[in-house]
């Protein structure tokens, strides 16, 4: 019961309610700002949630724990305020549970981070059953995918196909080594022009780099594993890719239609999906362009109505450059407000964010003024700096030569 | 034996084989299907296809979809890797569907030209007990 008691004496401790209630006000004045001021489209939206999800990179940043500087100072000899008392630091062998939740997180963020820039394609390949065809093998389909590669100026992408009944087609990997897979159960279902505005949605996730995108988006979904806003914010950019993806694949084939058309027609179809669940969580981790739509909560892929309703909007990618620019501007000077007023209550986070962040599995505690081992320490463990006192640079004397 | 029975929609008098009551694709498809003896995917019969001429998967998956609709093959959905999928296999041996347009092809023919394939056919066999004699 360790464990649970530590996570809940973390959890109800007032400085992370703080925390998260900054972030929840910042997030919120924001995009009430972008909605007041029109920078609302997918492709703003998209950066904004992905900014949601980078949040406890940014509050730890801007609140760095005060302690970790002056330990950096204390380690390079360098005190700028000689009537400091000194501060020394110990090593706690102790488990921080915390700090081990971390750790995880962040093994399993940069794992799946490699994985699916190295092996993301041989993976989706084995448990989807997709086997490549080349430009000789299937002529029409891959007629299709060039010439919708042509006008919309990306390298045509390697072909695959599946076997599988359920409409669908989806990307994996990214730039000259994508592939577009298709299922038979879309070829079945759509004739040519439809096919050709799947296949503009499909190229518009490669040329809009969402591969790239979605990869960090869901590594750094993984490093905060344990916060439920970090499965949303994920989820969301996905969702905006999607629409992003629809907009700029239905304007640049002028497929509009054709693109709703085929949403219907691939949504209308119920076949029984009864994938292993194991091989369904791997794919997602890899797969992040699936054309079809769900109307789950959670999902990636926004509900059919809302999609159609976003198809043939005006995307202008320099434009919203521009937008996605103001929208961090406006993200950054919010939080720097919510900061300043609430400044007192983060020296408070500093604590919890250096105990959270920084320990990873070992406890960093201020050694007390009057000398002597911390109380529950463990004695014997080398310090990491000599006091203060010992060192040369401190004391103003030169270093002896040897 | 099985009940099922197929009326080719016409006959080829040039053609060889099954490509004379089905089209050339078709047949081809069909023998390779008998040749592999069990339920098979679009994939394995396009894999092997592929290995001897120039085709397309879509070719072989819309060839397959058109001789389950003429009750040649049959098919079910079957859980494959990452989701469903349909396995093919023959309804009837190869034997019985020759004899199954045989017989399709001899009826309408004696339905419509009776006499001359009655005679046609006593013909036929006094020709063959003639060369049995000699």
């Amino acid at each position: 019961m360790d464990v649970v008691d530590e996570l809940l004496r973390i959890i109800m401790m007032p400085p992370l309610l703080q925390v998260v209630v900054t972030s929840a006000v910042v997030l919120g004045v924001t995009y009430i700002l972008m909605k007041v001021l029109h920078l609302n489209n997918p492709r703003v939206r998209s950066f904004y949630f992905c900014l949601a999800l980078m949040m406890p990179i940014v509050m730890y940043v801007l609140f760095t724990p005060s302690v970790w500087i002056t330990r950096l100072m204390v380690e390079r000899g360098f005190a700028p305020f000689p009537d400091v008392p000194s501060i020394d630091f110990v090593r706690v062998v102790e488990v921080n549970y915390v700090g081990v939740v971390c750790i995880i997180g962040l093994i399993f963020g940069t794992v799946t981070f490699l994985i699916s820039n190295v092996f993301s394609i041989s993976i989706v390949k084995r448990l989807q059953g997709v086997f490549e065809v080349k430009a000789d093998e299937e002529p029409s389909l891959y007629g299709i995918v060039e010439k919708v590669a042509k006008k919309m100026g990306v390298t045509t992408p390697r072909i695959g196909l599946t076997e599988h009944l359920q409409p669908n087609a989806f990307t994996i990997g990214r730039g000259r080594n994508a592939m577009v897979v298709f299922t038979m159960g879309i070829l079945n279902t759509l004739d040519v022009k439809e096919l050709e505005a799947v296949a503009a949605h499909e190229l518009a996730h490669i040329k809009n780099r969402d591969f790239s995108i979605m990869a960090v988006v869901t590594a750094l979904k993984l490093v905060f594993f344990y916060n439920p806003v970090s499965y949303l914010a994920a989820s969301m950019v996905s969702r905006e890719r999607e629409y992003l993806a629809d907009e700029v694949g239905a304007k640049v084939m002028s497929r509009t239609r054709q693109l709703k058309s085929a949403l219907i027609k691939i949504s209308s179809v119920k076949t029984d999906q009864r994938s292993n669940f194991i091989t369904a969580w791997t794919t997602s981790l890899f797969v992040y362009s699936q054309i079809t739509s769900l109307k789950a909560a959670f999902t990636a892929h926004p509900n059919l109505d809302t999609r159609l309703r976003h198809i043939g909007g005006n995307t202008n990618s320099r434009g919203d450059t521009a937008k996605t620019v103001v929208v961090a501007l406006l993200l950054g000077s919010t939080l720097f407000l919510a900061g300043g007023y609430i400044s007192q209550p983060m020296r408070l986070v500093d604590q919890i964010l250096f105990r959270v962040d920084e320990s990873f599995g070992l406890r960093l505690m201020r050694f007390p003024d009057r000398g002597g081992h911390l109380e529950g320490a463990v004695t014997g463990v080398p310090r990491v700096v000599p006091p203060i006192e010992d060192m040369m640079a401190y004391k103003g004397k030169s270093i002896p030569s040897p | 034996m099985s009940n099922d029975s197929y009326s080719p929609s016409g006959y080829k008098p040039d053609a060889k084989d099954l490509e004379a009551i089905l089209g050339p694709l078709e047949a081809d498809v069909l023998s390779e299907v008998y040749e592999m003896g069990k339920p098979v995917r679009v994939r394995e019969v396009f894999e092997k296809m592929k290995s001897e001429r120039k085709i397309a998967y879509t070719t072989v998956m819309s060839t397959m979809n058109t001789l389950y609709e003429k009750g040649i093959l049959d098919r079910k959905v079957t859980e494959g890797r990452g989701g469903l999928l349909y396995v093919y296999w023959p309804k009837m041996s190869r034997p019985e569907i020759e004899r199954s347009a045989v017989k399709h092809i001899m009826d309408s023919l004696v339905k419509n030209f009776g006499e001359a394939v009655t005679s046609y056919l006593v013909e036929m066999k006094t020709m063959e007990s003639n060369e049995k004699k000699a």
